[in-house]
């Protein structure tokens, strides 16, 4: 059993919460995420379509999300060729620090406390998975 | 290593596939995912925000919220049809729908913080005849301006965006300069230093509306002024003004389509 389900819903859902009842880039962190956990084409093309659906409800010009996104993949990329990139707070470092430059650059809201507790929170979940096998 | 190497093939395919269509928004395919995205997500968005303003709204509502969760769901629908028709009302009855062509819009979503979003996007584009330009009001008080407009959808520049500017007078006629968003308030600049500014007074907009009735009409208040910047040694003074509105609690707002 893996996570990947869920987390393609909550990038679904986060599509309607971002600009409606949350200005955080929710939709760049669970991509992210899932990119990190199941680097897979299939992963790019849905997070692809994902930060082009975002691009057209933010007004922004279409591409540069999924532009963002690739690179970010990219550098991932080049960090798991240098290091093992197994440790799920590493991980969520990697996310906390990425996320917070994109909402800072593409205007998000950057309270730091407010990020603080949703990683707070991520990583007790991701503990929690941990342990029960279900992050391979 | 092969399984690396392919990976890094394909996210260079990808890159590039993003690129094309950053420099190519208009090509048929890219408008047409658009305007689909558009159709799909502009209600239910619609819902979600006035969810959101409506949580703002009222106390009542939050205290029932707690007591019943079905009830909930009702009264919050309830609450926003009846601010939708008391806003439409209160439009209607101001003197801005005498003189102008306006149309309600519903509010999707926004951009920015949450307790100071710096643009709102609206339900309406194109298709209903919004153009750029166009200014936003919500009864005689002035919201912001068009910036973008897409098929169906439209984002709006709030006043308090640094992104805004527009010529506006005092209420009492005795200053003129410009409004520019400054985040959380307005400020007046490029005012004579003759010019009399208090404390206390509406700035309301001069009007800049072109041949077709696009643009900012005159006399919509922008703010209150709230300080005043003057040094006798500067030739110009300013002011720091705040909007009358409070943006978190709008959930229909009157897009100034033409004068009648």
């Amino acid at each position: 059993m893996t996570i990947k389900p869920g987390i393609l819903l909550l990038i679904i859902a986060a599509l309607f919460l971002e600009g409606t009842l949350v200005s955080l880039p929710l939709v760049f962190i669970f991509s992210l995420g899932l990119y990190i956990l199941y680097p897979e084409e299939i992963t790019l093309i849905f997070v692809f379509l994902a930060g082009a659906a975002l691009d057209v409800m933010r007004f922004s010009t279409i591409g540069i999300t999924p532009f963002v996104m690739v690179v970010c993949f990219i550098i991932i990329n080049f960090y798991k060729r240098g290091f093992e990139l197994n440790d799920y707070r590493v991980i969520l470092f990697m996310l906390f620090v990425s996320s917070l430059i994109y909402a800072s650059i593409f205007d998000y809201s950057t309270e730091i406390i407010v990020y603080f507790a949703i990683f707070g929170g991520f990583a007790l979940i991701f503990s929690y998975f941990t342990k029960s096998e279900l992050i391979k | 290593m092969e399984d690396m190497k392919k990976q890094y093939i394909l996210l260079i395919v990808f890159l590039i596939f993003a690129v094309l269509i950053f420099f190519n928004n208009n090509f048929a395919p890219v408008r047409i995912f658009s305007l689909g995205i558009q159709s799909i997500f502009s209600n239910p968005k619609a819902a979600l925000y006035s969810l959101k303003s409506g949580q703002l709204e009222s106390d009542q509502i939050k205290q029932l919220k707690n007591e019943n969760s079905d009830l909930k769901k009702k009264i919050i629908e309830y609450e926003s049809i009846k601010r939708d028709n008391e806003a439409l009302r209160s439009q209607f009855e101001t003197a801005a729908a005498d003189e102008y062509k306006i149309m309600p819009a519903k509010i999707i979503g926004f951009l920015g913080t949450y307790s100071a979003p710096a643009s709102f996007i609206l339900d309406q584009g194109v298709q209903n005849g919004i153009k750029s330009g166009m200014a936003v009001v919500m009864q005689n008080n002035l919201v912001g301006k068009i910036n973008k407009v897409d098929q169906l959808t439209s984002q709006v520049t709030l006043v308090t965006d640094p992104d805004f500017s527009a010529l506006a007078k005092t209420s009492d006629g005795k200053a003129s300069g410009i409004a520019k968003g400054n985040e959380d308030f307005i400020l007046l600049d490029r005012v004579s230093i003759n010019d009399t500014l208090s404390k206390g007074i509406l700035l309301l907009s001069t009007g800049d509306i072109n041949g077709q009735g696009v643009g900012m009409p005159p006399d919509f208040v922008i703010g209150k002024i709230v300080s005043v910047n003057r040094s006798p040694s500067l030739p110009l003074q300013t002011a720091k003004v705040q909007s009358e509105l409070n943006f978190n609690r709008l959930e229909t707002v009157f897009i100034i389509t033409g004068i009648k």
